[in-house]
């Protein structure tokens, strides 16, 4: 048996589908409802469904054997994990924005409002820029807006609720998409199984 | 004696075998204290994180830390000069740590084996052979990765990359991730063979000898060719590793920065972390000004006994209700009476309610007029 936490929601199910692609059927997948585990007897599998920045810990502490999870979060909690494989899927960017009209004080301190607390921190330290860190947890683009900070550091997707705030992307720090996790003790006494599964996502990722 | 060990949780167990094993083979135990002074770790703050070792002060006003790491107190004490004879040491011993995944600290419990001597190639033979046993009577299947630190640098130093390039790309080997790998590499403008041999590094896996064989395509120069040399002699010794598998994997790293050339991790099926850890460590006692060379390895207790747990177990064969105004003396008697058949007897009050407590019991009884009678279940 061989179990996957997959991060609810939308990408979730596009994990799904990709698993579906390469030969995992699993005609209960979306009947579950609420069920928030799902046995596929017939290819020996059991999915978990559980919140994206919870993935990496199921994984790490082995719960799950493998995981799909976004590489914000691998970044930010670098768990101790193999990472097989790049799914090109939920792509994004974590980018630094702020008021289409703000102009950087470089003889100051940046206040920088985020959840992507490890990220910043080292990408402003990897500059040496002197900088006062914000630890939000929602709604990161109120921020600048009321002056709590000067930027925000957050995921860039299409841009919109950026351009509906007055905001803008500045610059980008990291491009982000979905990647294959594995457990390290499980990925030993499973290792055909794992690399089949790999070996078989490989052949329906998307281009770009 | 088995019916003593029926009484240990599984990392007790463990304990008490590998002390046997590690006694076998030779190796004397060596006690450490709890704590160490802080300026060891200061001394060698390459080889060890010490932002995260817990400090305090003695009555002296000395700064003292809780020892995060057993191997450094044991090979301090080891003379300057070469020694007339290897020293073949084993400890049993707590080290303090910060888990990364939480920022708590932990108490990790440990037993660990250090041989220390003269330059001596079969060293590297009797360690793995100890690690391969010692997994052995952990896990009934398990795995070693195997891995040289000599391959991998010296592999990467041919490239010319910038100093952060190539941490970064070690990260990478550390999680397999030959995606990230390929785009650091573009950026470096690294391309044809040189690009070819570090993804080839990656995603190489698998048995130590076949893997071995694939390696050697790798080889370019002679820091290089010295690793595959010292891994293929560890080959000869792979042969009888029981139902265990040994992969050359050169993800392999290990949280303490001392290791260099031989390194290895064990892992036993059914516990998600790592079990076992070690390797050569030269260049600390290089450091240190000594003149012998050392490898061992420990094996943390503390996840055995939360994931390996002897399943369906009571926790007492017997219980025994008895009233207040019963001959107790008697009953004690009788409960010895029976403890020297193996038994394992609780004895509880007649009203108490030893399943509202969550303690499991296999048979019933009540102390009556000197005798035991059954009660049935209800």
């Amino acid at each position: 048996m061989l179990s996957i936490a997959l991060p609810k929601g939308r990408l979730g199910d596009r994990v799904y589908r990709m698993l579906e692609q390469a030969g995992y059927r699993c005609a209960d997948f979306f009947d579950g409802g609420r069920k928030l585990i799902i046995e596929d007897k017939a290819n020996d599998l059991r999915y978990f469904l559980v919140k994206p920045s919870d993935v990496a810990i199921y994984v790490e502490r082995g719960a799950a054997d493998v995981g799909v999870v976004g590489k914000d979060i691998l970044l930010e909690s670098s768990p101790d994990v193999y990472e097989l494989l790049n799914l090109n899927i939920g792509r994004c960017r974590v980018a630094v924005a702020g008021p289409n009209d703000f102009v950087e004080d470089k003889g100051a301190t940046l206040r920088v409002a985020t959840k992507f607390v490890n990220i910043v921190k080292r990408y402003y330290a990897s500059k040496n820029r002197d900088m006062e860190l914000i630890h939000l947890n929602g709604s990161i683009e109120l921020a600048p807006i009321l002056g709590l900070s000067d930027v925000i550091v957050d995921i860039v997707e299409t841009g919109t609720t950026l351009k509906e705030n007055n905001l803008r992307v500045f610059c980008d720090i990291v491009d982000i998409s979905a990647r294959l996790i594995a457990n390290k003790s499980s990925y030993k006494f499973k290792t055909p199984r794992i690399d089949e599964m790999t070996e078989k996502l490989k052949e329906v990722i998307p281009n770009d | 004696m088995e019916a003593l060990t029926q009484s240990f949780s599984r990392d007790e167990l463990v304990l008490l075998q590998l002390r046997k094993l590690f006694e076998q083979r030779g190796f004397t135990r060596v006690k450490t204290g709890k704590f160490e002074e802080y300026a060891l770790y200061v001394e060698n703050k390459n080889f060890l994180d010490t932002e995260s070792i817990i400090t305090f002060m003695d009555l002296d006003g000395k700064l003292m830390a809780l020892k995060p790491d057993a191997t450094l107190s044991i090979v301090k004490n080891v003379p300057r000069k070469a020694m007339a004879a290897a020293q073949k040491l084993y400890y049993v011993d707590e080290v303090y740590r910060l888990a990364t995944e939480n920022r708590e600290y932990k108490v990790h419990n440990q037993i660990g084996v250090e041989l220390i001597g003269a330059d001596d190639c079969c060293a590297n033979l009797e360690i793995i052979d100890l690690a391969l046993e010692s997994l052995g009577l952990i896990g009934e299947r398990f795995a070693m990765d195997i891995s040289h630190l000599g391959f991998v640098s010296g592999l990467l130093a041919d490239m010319g990359l910038s100093h952060r390039a190539e941490s970064m790309i070690m990260d990478n080997i550390h999680a397999k991730n030959a995606w990230d790998i390929s785009r650091i590499l573009e950026q470096e403008g690294i391309n044809g063979d040189k690009r070819r041999r570090i993804l080839a590094l990656v995603e190489l896996h698998g048995g130590f000898s076949e893997s071995l064989e694939r390696a050697r395509e790798l080889v370019c120069n002679p820091r290089v060719e010295e690793a595959w040399q010292e891994l293929a002699q560890v080959g000869c010794i792979l042969k009888n590793s029981g139902c265990g598998s040994v992969n050359l994997d050169f993800s392999v790293v290990n949280d303490l920065d001392y290791y260099n050339g031989l390194i290895f991790r064990g892992y036993v099926e059914g516990v998600p972390s790592l079990v076992l850890t070690g390797g050569r460590y030269d260049n600390l006692l290089r450091r240190m000004g000594k003149q012998s060379r050392a490898i061992g390895f420990a094996v943390s207790l503390d996840e055995l006994g939360v994931h390996l747990k002897r399943r369906g177990q009571m926790d007492f064969d017997l219980l025994i209700s008895y009233a207040q105004d019963c001959d107790f003396a008697a009953l004690l008697t009788l409960v010895k009476e029976l403890n020297a058949q193996d038994k394992k007897v609780r004895l509880e009050r007649e009203d108490s309610d030893l399943s509202a407590v969550g303690l499991r019991y296999g048979r019933h009884m009540r102390y009556r007029a000197g005798e035991l009678e059954e009660v049935a279940p209800c």
